[in-house]
């Protein structure tokens, strides 16, 4: 399989600061896989979506960067200078900042993507549909979306980039403030677009990342330091005490481990994610 | 696609018809502008083309109106009272009020509240959406648009963050809303974040809409409208000749004197 993302010892610096955000990055990620980036606070995983996404090249000209990096084949000599919307979506950590506020009903929101595009109908009509039948948020298209929850304004938000039918999309932390509930939801649905494009989201909690990826990439004060696959990480996971909250994970793995009849009593949603 | 059409037309009068009322503001003495803001309150609930487009909107253009009357009248009142000039008309508490200040209260301040007015009408009557579509489709650039539905959307959220700083404050005991003084003590003390945080969201949203493509400059409007219809209306026209036969007048008067 063909890698969509790949970054080559990527450092970034931002204009004014002594500290490197990003301190030599690399790592691959698989097209059509979903990558979850791990970290604490300032570990450097917002500053590493804003460079795939093109905002940091574009926003940032005086920084100093290094390395490189590729998105499908194209290799940018540092990070992109232009933001490389359609092809790579970023969702901002805030969902109501990615909502216009000048569009009345869920539907004109994401039609004003696609004006964007130029893409006028019947396209325009079917893509929404297809967003939103994929996100389950069809039911929302005539509502206004500032009057919408958490959790549906921020499928919402997904949706809105979602209809350019981006190569890479990227989410910055979208399990943020949400209930498990709403965590749940956004996990299915994220889930059945795994094949239409690849995924990398960052997330600062283990909830999301565990039911949702199958790659993960661990970052601290913007080194990375761990990238492998779900049973490599939940192996790994002692590790990161401190770093993530893996206590309850490691109680549970540890219970597994000395008991595996408790597996039984164990939330069957939960169950399936555990080693 | 004639809906649309017609939607654009009535922006377009809409503005022509906002634009005759500032050229009166500055023209006309203050008792004709007491007129035109009475006039403006009858056409907003009588004319169509100046009905506000939600009931939300309605509330928010009554509540502007409001604020701008009591500083029109606060301003009639300082003025009375600071501005020496003429008889007295009138002594409350033994404090003099003079009729030359009232006079220079009322002229600045009915200015201002038909000013106020007629945007008022402009913004109720057209949702943000559509005043967007309409400029791009005037041909102005998209990044002027993007300016200016920033700080539109600025202006329309400002009382509900107002409000919501409130609602904390009072959460910790603070007597926010017991009186007007009490306000604005509170409101200086919260001025600066709420203009800092209003700004860092400005930067922020204007990000997330150039993740969204909204920088292209060929882009479409709704249902791909752009440079369909860029002629003027019979009423727009109307609106304009009118408003240039004032401004026309008042040159003539200024020059005759």
């Amino acid at each position: 399989m063909a890698d969509a993302i790949s970054l080559e010892r990527l450092s970034f610096r931002y204009p004014g600061s002594s500290k490197a955000a990003l301190d030599e990055v690399s790592f691959l990620v698989p097209e059509g896989s979903v990558c979850a980036v791990l970290g604490p606070s300032q570990a450097g995983k917002t500053t590493l979506l804003y460079a795939l996404a093109g905002v940091l090249g574009s926003r940032f000209a005086n920084a100093k960067v290094a390395g490189g990096l590729s998105v499908h084949d194209e290799y940018f000599d540092g990070v992109p200078r232009s933001i490389l919307f359609p092809r790579v979506s970023l969702v901002l950590q805030e969902s109501r900042i990615q909502i216009t506020g000048f569009r009345s009903t869920v539907r004109e929101e994401l039609a004003f993507t696609l004006q964007n595009l130029q893409i006028a109908e019947p396209e325009s009509a079917e893509r929404i549909r297809d967003a939103a039948e994929a996100l389950a948020i069809s039911r929302l298209l005539d509502r206004n979306p500032l009057e919408l929850s958490g959790g549906e304004l921020h499928r919402v938000a997904i949706a809105t980039v979602l209809v350019a039918r981006p190569q890479v999309l990227l989410l910055d932390e979208p399990a943020r403030s949400l209930d498990s509930n709403s965590v749940f939801q956004l996990s299915r649905a994220l889930n059945s677009l795994r094949k239409s494009q690849t995924t990398l989201f960052t997330d600062a909690d283990l909830e999301l990342p565990l039911q949702l990826a199958d790659q993960y990439i661990v970052l601290n004060r913007g080194k990375v330091l761990f990238t492998g696959n779900r049973g490599e990480f939940i192996n790994s996971l002692n590790h990161f005490v401190g770093l993530l909250p893996v206590d309850d994970w490691l109680e549970i793995t540890g219970h597994l481990r000395r008991n595996p009849a408790i597996r039984q009593t164990i939330d069957p949603r939960i169950r399936r994610f555990l080693p | 696609m004639s809906n649309l059409l017609n939607q654009i037309q009535l922006i377009g009068d809409r503005l022509s018809f906002v634009l005759l009322v500032v050229v009166c503001a500055f023209v006309f003495p203050w008792e004709a502008n007491l007129c035109v803001f009475l006039l403006l309150l009858i056409l907003q609930t009588t004319s169509s083309l100046l009905r506000p487009s939600s009931a939300k909107a309605g509330l928010l253009f009554r509540r502007f109106v409001r604020y701008f009357l009591l500083l029109t009248l606060l301003m009639v009142a300082v003025n009375a009272l600071l501005l020496r000039e003429g008889k007295i008309i009138a002594e409350v508490f033994g404090v003099s009020l003079f009729q030359g200040g009232a006079i220079f209260g009322l002229t600045t301040g009915l200015r201002l509240l038909v000013l106020a007015t007629a945007l008022g009408i402009l913004f109720g009557s057209t949702p943000l959406a559509e005043f967007a579509d309409y400029l791009g489709n005037v041909g102005l650039p998209s990044s002027v648009v993007l300016t200016l539905l920033l700080s539109l959307y600025f202006v329309e959220t400002l009382p509900h963050r107002i409000s919501r700083i409130f609602t904390a404050q009072e959460a910790r005991g603070v007597p926010v809303r017991s009186n007007l003084f009490a306000r604005i003590r509170v409101f200086s003390i919260l001025l600066m974040p709420l203009m800092l945080s209003s700004i860092i969201e400005s930067i922020d949203r204007g990000m997330s809409l150039e993740l969204r493509g909204f920088h292209s400059e060929s882009r479409i409007s709704r249902e791909g409208l752009v440079g369909v219809r860029r002629t003027i209306s019979r009423r727009s026209a109307f609106f304009l000749l009118l408003a240039s036969a004032v401004i026309t007048l008042r040159l003539a008067l200024w020059l005759t004197q």
